[in-house]
């Protein structure tokens, strides 16, 4: 292959959002090239990996990994890829392959709720968007139908359609907490990419409850289907083509992107529009790597506002034993929520959450958590079946403020492409744990209504984070305090375009990708609208 | 002087605005069937399985442009509505006759026996007045017109069909044999006539005409293989109880093990599940007149198989034996032991594969397709296909997998056979046979088109 | 216990450590890499040790003999601290009656040994860290036990829908 390329549009990042994307824009005639830094890679591949792995609880040991385009691992041992600098350390967990991390989720594709938009009017709170619920509303639909999307229509964000996918039966599990939490708590089928029938060439779901970290068959949406689309429809894909520089012009327009391939060769892409679709850590990362006289601070960062205001779900999680066998481990494993607390004047007080319930296999979990206590023989059988039983666990999906404080820079660390590694510094702030008091509350109450025994809470003043990485290219219409416009374009840098989580101001009480999904296909149209003539 | 009535310009005025009225309420009372034999229509309709080459996902019902892949190219099947101008609202029910029975349309072009017209040939003159009652009465007419079907020479010369005809047209209809029970001969004659089992089970000769002597002994469709139908125990389904064959006929599942895929579970959803039950019963009792009547098992259902099979996740699969398995076992426990469990014994009413009937067949196509495509029902669970995922080494290897681990058979696939089948089929060799059988003035014209291409190719060189 | 060689084993860690997926198998230390098969009396007392442990008459061999190996790769000094425990039990029986494990100050080192055991037969992996070692998935006996409730995580519980019966 020759070592420059002149194409249309160029995508840097072939996940669900880039891959999204550039599907459109190939389906409008465009020449597409899409350039993604890790590996290629099969479903069957990473099935056999989870199988065979002694570290089934992470999520991540399935997935191939590369000196040449790291990730953050943590099996056999944490690699410590992310920088910790922080009060809390920011464990994201992403992956750098052809697919991108929504090869593992539990496809929840929820719409933010209207007042999401509009918290700082609202509740004095966080930020404005520079667009509304209805600027995505038919953007949201759209996602939903390409990925098939079902759930409980009265969530808080209202519809102009119905949703194209029934919803996947309830478990067991879900009918039971369903039952005995009402009517003090509403627990609703979750919003997801799941299949209860045969839809988009794949099929209705078959329980293998293994959502993370791979479904074996293919019945919910994953980035690796919309990279497969992708192609089918014409857009050039480069694998293991890592990133490390953006060009520009004196104009400010980006002229070109260079890329490394695995044996660091040096390659260079021209195109008429670069879009960064390379997740809200890498992303920030290369503009900030992509220094020049003009722009000292990296591209799109002349007011120092890239990799800021990151915001996530600080999460605090519960655990314990129902007083009836519920058996969770049959069905999807994350089929429903309380949403009763995403929405309020509350807000201007404290963070609005969900509730989400597992119905995730306690199995793996209970049986290590009895050998740790020192059970052997009949008694670890019967309480091994006691406890997978019975065992419920909850987590909060908190909003978290914009803090500019919390952040992504440059560590000095390099990896083995001699490019540096993504520094964290992440805290939790007063309203958010004002909210996390508040969930604790509920945790409790919802023990008690289930009888529950055995209840451990997460470590109190500790936070895990969702992987819900948001804000670090926060779109606005002020250029002093966002990096993005409305249409995800660099406020300094005419055809540089930015899709993904990162974009998005704000990070709801909801998992975000249904929403960066939806803003890159109205980013989609808005570049086809501007290079119609092009 | 008081002029007639008919004089009055009011009176005028007012019957030359209802006459249509009167006029149309007049004809549709002497023209409009029977609501029941509209609805014996609809009923033989489905038994004839219309919908599944003349409706089309996206298009109204029955308004063709169903592409069907022949070995010769596609043909798209034509609308079938009332409507005047794209469908058939013009046909006398003498023309429709013609049309089913005969292959020739209302403008006397002939049809293509992608068209069954030599089972249809088999349907009563009752039955063809209610398949017409209901198409002209109970179909919505559609003007959609679909895409032309434009076939190689000499296929695109329609009247090629004629000479065709003539050779293997059986027009007569069914008659039934005394010998035998009304039930049996209900079944023969649903089977030879509107279900038109034939068309795909019984093999066909050169030309693409139905070998009579072998009818029902199989026959491959260029990618999925209709399997050997008759009473044979070794061949064919002798080995069947009836009770197992409705059940399969009617939902696609049968207590021995049989799961349809591919145009078999497509004329399942549109045909065989919405028959009345007496009718597959007649035609169980045709196809297996020897057969025991009743199976001990019950009726096959997805209920009472989800209460049953969990637990059946016996398997070695330490790293020593995982390191020993054979490059089709790699692809399986990957890819289908996920619902087939890693035995093959299929797992909590997902089917089980070990022991599968399609794996007795004489050639792996029905299982490398099943893989390529997957298997899509219309209401049951659906099966992934891997056509994607998998390359055809990968689907060769796991194909044999299954025919040796689960099926124990010597039958094997090889690459370029899934090659083939992922291209949709070996092309036909009935292209040049025509060309060349097609008397002295095909003849004529092959040997002069030959003589232009070898000149073309001359003056290329040149 | 032909086929489980230690450096068969070794091999097939190696190998799947250059693939980069974490904690297929193993990377290990090629100090181990000399060539030994499970010995057959240490096999016999891990079964009699596992026994007890488990309170089963039956365990499968095949499976026990995976699991000797993996932890002789992944314990430091597994096959002495085994006979130790061996020792431990034959001397003091009474101590495997009390639930939960609690051997006292002195026998640390054996009460290590038996949960590590334990942890082999119910989880199908022996080790932790860079020392932990794949040994089974389908056969951990914490899946067997819920197996007529449950099937492990990547297989299929049955067409849409079959989890809403209670199990």
């Amino acid at each position: 292959m020759s070592n420059e390329q002149v194409v249309d549009v160029v995508v840097v990042g072939a996940g669900i959002c880039g891959s999204l994307l550039a599907t459109r824009l190939a389906r409008a005639g465009r020449s597409v090239l899409l350039l993604e830094s890790g590996p290629r890679k099969g479903r069957g591949e990473l099935v056999q990996n989870y199988r065979e792995s002694a570290f089934k609880s992470d999520y991540m040991a399935p997935y191939p990994y590369s000196e040449m385009a790291p990730h953050p691992r943590f099996s056999p041992a944490p690699n410590d890829y992310l920088e910790q600098a922080g009060p809390h350390a920011y464990q994201a967990q992403y992956i750098r392959m052809l697919g991108g991390t929504s090869w593992h989720w539990a496809a929840q594709m929820w719409r933010y709720v209207p007042n999401d938009f509009r918290t700082h009017s609202l509740y004095g709170v966080g930020v404005d968007w520079p667009i509304g619920y209805d600027d995505l509303e038919e953007y949201y639909y759209q996602v939903e139908v390409i990925t098939g999307v079902g759930g409980e229509p009265d969530n808080g964000s209202p519809r102009s359609r119905p949703f194209p996918m029934e919803r996947v039966p309830a478990s067991y599990l879900q009918q039971r907490v369903t039952e005995r939490l009402a009517p003090e708590y509403r627990v609703i089928d979750d919003s997801t990419a799941r299949n209860s029938r045969s839809y988009g060439g794949r099929p209705a779901c078959c329980g293998n409850n293994n959502c993370m970290p791979i479904c074996p068959i293919d019945a919910q949406y994953h980035g690796g289907l919309a990279a497969q689309e992708a192609e089918a429809e014409g857009v050039e894909i480069v694998t293991e083509a890592v990133v490390y520089r953006l060009e520009h012009d004196s104009q400010g327009r980006i002229s070109a992107v260079h890329y490394y391939d695995w044996d660091k060769t040096s390659h260079k892409v021209t195109a008429q529009t670069v879009v960064l679709a390379a997740n809200a850590i890498e992303t920030p990362k290369l503009l900030l790597m992509s220094t020049s006289d003009t722009f000292a601070g990296g591209i799109a960062n002349a007011r120092d506002n890239v990799g800021r205001n990151l915001c996530d779900h600080p999460a605090i999680s519960v655990s314990f034993d129902v007083d009836e066998p519920v058996w969770p481990g049959r069905g999807p494993v994350s089929p429903c929520s309380i949403g009763d607390f995403r929405d309020g004047d509350f807000r201007a007080e404290y963070a609005p959450f969900r509730l989400d319930i597992s119905n995730g296999s306690k199995v793996e979990s209970v049986t290590k958590e009895l050998l740790a206590e020192g059970y052997h023989g009949r008694a670890l059988d019967e309480q091994v079946r006691y406890r997978a039983a019975r065992r419920l666990a909850l987590k909060n999906a908190m909003e978290q403020l914009p803090d500019p404080d919390n952040r992504v820079t440059l560590s000095d660390q390099r990896d083995a492409l001699g490019l540096p590694t993504p520094r964290m510094y992440w805290n939790v702030g007063e309203y958010e744990r004002r909210g996390t008091q508040v969930t604790r509350e509920h945790y409790d109450l919802i023990a008690e209504m289930l009888g529950a025994t055995n209840i451990k809470h997460s470590k109190e003043g500790a936070f895990s984070n969702r992987q819900h990485i948001t804000g670090t290219l926060s779109m606005g219409n002020d250029p002093d305090t966002s990096v993005t416009d409305q249409w995800g374009r660099a406020h300094d840098h005419e055809n540089l375009f930015m899709v993904g989580t990162g974009v998005m101001p704000t990070v709801g009480t909801c998992n975000v990708t249904l929403t960066a999904a939806a803003l890159a296909l109205r980013t989609a149209d808005r570049i086809l609208e501007e290079t119609q003539h092009g | 002087m008081v002029k007639p009535l008919y004089e009055n310009p009011w009176y005028k005025a007012l019957v030359l605005t209802l006459a249509p009225w009167i006029a149309g309420a007049a004809l549709a009372q002497a023209d409009t069937p029977s609501r029941e034999l509209i609805q014996r229509g609809e009923a033989v309709s489905i038994a004839g399985d219309c919908a599944a080459c003349h409706s089309e996902p996206g298009r109204p019902a029955y308004s063709g442009g169903h592409p069907i892949k022949s070995p010769l190219g596609t043909i798209y099947s034509t609308n079938i509505t009332p409507s005047t101008d794209a469908g058939i609202g013009d046909y006398s029910l003498e023309q429709f006759s013609d049309a089913l029975r005969r292959g020739v349309r209302a403008d006397g072009r002939q049809l293509y026996p992608a068209m069954p017209y030599t089972a249809y040939a088999k349907m009563t003159d009752e039955d063809i007045e209610a398949l017409y009652a209901y198409f002209m009465h109970g179909v919505e007419p559609a003007s959609e017109a679909p895409p032309e079907t434009e076939l190689p020479f000499p296929f695109n010369l329609r009247f090629s069909m004629k000479a065709w005809n003539l050779l293997f047209l059986d027009s007569d209809p069914f008659e039934p044999d005394p010998e035998r029970s009304e039930q049996w001969n209900r079944g023969a004659y649903l089977v030879q006539g509107a279900t038109h089992c034939g068309t795909c089970h019984t093999p066909r000769n050169a030309l693409m005409a139905e070998k009579s002597s072998q009818a029902l002994a199989g026959g491959s469709l260029g990618t999925w293989y209709a399997p050997d139908i008759t009473d044979d125990p070794e061949t064919g389904i002798g080995g069947w109880s009836r009770r197992e064959l409705v059940d399969y006929l009617r939902t696609g599942h049968s207590g021995n093990g049989a799961t349809a895929a591919g145009p078999m579970l497509e004329a399942i959803d549109l045909s065989f599940s919405r028959m009345p039950e007496e009718d597959i019963e007649a035609i169980a009792v045709y196809l297996l007149p020897e057969a025991e009547s009743e199976a001990p098992a019950e009726p096959a259902s997805a209920e009472r198989d989800a209460q049953t099979n969990i637990g059946q996740l016996i398997d070695d699969d330490t790293p020593a034996a995982l390191d020993d398995i054979t490059p089709g076992e790699r692809v399986y426990r990957d890819q289908c032991a996920a619902c087939h469990a890693p035995g093959g014994q299929g797992l909590n009413g997902l089917p089980a594969l070990a022991g599968h009937p399609v794996l007795d067949k004489p050639n792996a196509d029905n299982v490398a397709m099943a893989i390529l495509e997957g298997v899509w029902p219309e209401h049951r669970q659906g099966m992934l296909g891997f056509a994607d995922e998998l390359g055809d080494q990968q689907i060769a290897d796991v194909t044999n997998h299954l025919m040796s681990e689960f099926g124990q058979s010597d039958v094997r696939i090889d690459t370029a056979r899934v090659a083939e089948l992922r291209a949709g089929g070996a092309p036909s060799s009935l292209l040049m046979l025509a060309r060349v059988g097609m008397g002295v003035a095909g003849i004529v014209v092959v040997v002069l088109l030959g003589v232009w291409l070898s000149r073309r190719r001359r003056r290329r060189t040149r | 216990m032909a086929t489980l060689s230690r450096r068969r084993v070794i091999q097939l860690a190696g190998g799947f450590a250059l693939t980069g997926v974490a904690g297929r198998w193993l990377t290990l230390p090629e100090a181990w890499a000399e060539p030994v098969g499970a010995p057959a009396d240490e096999l016999s007392d891990f079964l009699e040790i596992s026994r007890k442990l488990t309170q089963r008459d039956e365990l499968d061999e095949h499976l026990a003999g995976a699991l000797v190996l993996a932890s002789t790769l992944a314990l430091e000094g597994f096959g002495e601290r085994l006979a130790r425990l061996k020792a431990l039990f034959d001397q003091r029986p009474a101590l495997l009656e009390r639930s939960p494990l609690a051997f006292g100050d002195d026998f640390t080192d054996q009460e290590t040994t038996a949960r590590q055991v334990l942890g082999g037969w119910y989880t199908g992996v022996v080790g932790s860290g860079e020392q932990a070692i794949y040994v089974t998935y389908l056969n951990a006996l914490a899946n067997r036990l819920v197996a007529d409730k449950l099937v492990p995580p990547s297989f299929s519980y049955g067409p849409c829908g079959s989890w809403r019966h209670a199990p």
